[in-house]
């Protein structure tokens, strides 16, 4: 189907794609493969509407190349294309998160490669679930971070800065830094003097 | 459920007792029927008024633990040793922990720092309150890029914001949090 086509004549995305397809189960929905389908379109468009979201990292792992190919085909395509319009009446069931993503998040990704978002993960956490009968009972969660980029927030990740850690580095520099400062001394010194 | 067994045994007790005395036609009552109805061991005498003796039906159930559920089979040694020290209760060490260099935090080293990310989370959460705050239900639309401005800053230069959409925070600008500049 036109499904086929499309994906053969995009490029490829940018980032991992999981090897283990996950259950993805949710309360208040009977599990199926289409009810996995309806939990990642929650997730797509949770993210597209807040731009960076915390989820349980094996569905932020899920959830990440549909948010890839959902803005690389805005990208490819642009608003017109009769695909693109259904893929994003799909995966956007709210209309105002269309206008966001082509109005939005596509430009600026116009002249760049992909991959558009980051994923982050999170030191794993013990999170108190509830007490029952005075016992409190906690929880392991393996949390991930998923964002667009070039969202409004600050940086999840310092920018790198050009610093070696080596100890011969670090003392080359200051002993080049010492250098200038007395270079500096010894020129003021001496225009002084005249 | 306790009380009403070992009210049965006493009651089954105190009737078999005077039909053996019956029966035997004997001054002195036969000793007991056997282990499972030797609840005192008392002197005969004091038989008669046995359902008044205990004090309480914790007393009561005491005596008759050995009628209840216990273990039939003796565990053998490599299940407790297995229950102890399987694989499952082994602690593994964690040999890839790493420190962030802008807070000194240990984390492992396929993750982010989370000291570093929990002031970034908690900003982020105000922003994005900020960022939520229009109606679809009226056609108000996420239709702009956002512009942080915080408290005490002047006013961004035009070229700088770009017909971006401006959202205000009530608090100082965080030092690690840069500014956009034009050089973007």
């Amino acid at each position: 189907m036109s499904a086929h086509r499309v994906a053969a004549s995009l490029p490829r995305i940018g980032v991992t794609i999981g090897h283990t397809p996950q259950k993805l189960k949710t309360g208040g929905i009977e599990p199926s493969r289409r009810a996995r389908l309806e939990v990642l379109r929650r997730i797509v468009t949770r993210t597209v509407r807040e731009e960076r979201v915390e989820l349980k990292w094996n569905r932020a792992v899920e959830a990440r190349p549909y948010v890839e190919r959902l803005i690389q085909l805005g990208v490819e395509r642009g608003p017109l294309d009769e695909y693109t319009a259904e893929m994003m009446e799909w995966w956007l069931p709210e209309k105002d998160l269309i206008t966001k993503m082509h109005e939005v998040i596509v430009p600026r990704f116009q002249n760049r490669d992909s991959p558009f978002t980051s994923l982050f993960r999170l030191p794993p956490q013990r999170l108190q679930q509830f007490i029952q009968n005075k016992r409190e009972v906690w929880k392991r969660y393996d949390i991930g971070v998923l964002e667009i980029d070039g969202n409004p927030f600050p940086a999840i990740q310092a920018a790198h800065q050009e610093q070696s850690d080596s100890i011969l580095d670090v003392l080359l520099a200051d002993a080049l830094r010492n250098h200038q400062i007395t270079l500096q001394e010894k020129l003021e010194a001496s225009t002084e003097s005249k | 459920m306790n009380e009403a067994r070992a009210r049965f045994f006493l009651n089954l007790r105190q009737s078999i007792d005077p039909l053996l005395r019956v029966l035997s036609n004997k001054s002195a009552p036969p000793p007991s029927l056997g282990l499972a109805f030797d609840i005192s061991g008392m002197p005969p005498a004091t038989l008669k008024s046995s359902a008044l003796t205990y004090g309480s039906v914790g007393e009561m159930i005491k005596d008759f633990s050995i009628v209840f559920g216990v273990p039939k089979y003796r565990t053998s040694k490599p299940k407790k040793v297995t229950r102890k020290f399987s694989f499952t209760r082994l602690l593994q060490p964690i040999d890839n922990l790493v420190t962030c260099p802008a807070c000194s935090n240990i984390h492992p080293s396929d993750t982010i720092c989370d000291a570093c990310y929990s002031k970034v989370h908690k900003l982020t959460s105000e922003i994005k309150k900020k960022m939520m705050e229009y109606n679809p239900y009226v056609g108000e639309k996420q239709d702009r890029e956002v512009y942080v401005k915080f408290k005490g800053e002047s006013e961004a230069p035009a070229a700088v914001v770009k017909g971006k959409r401006v959202i205000e925070l009530e608090k100082d600008r965080p030092t690690w949090f840069k500014k956009l500049t034009l050089k973007e």
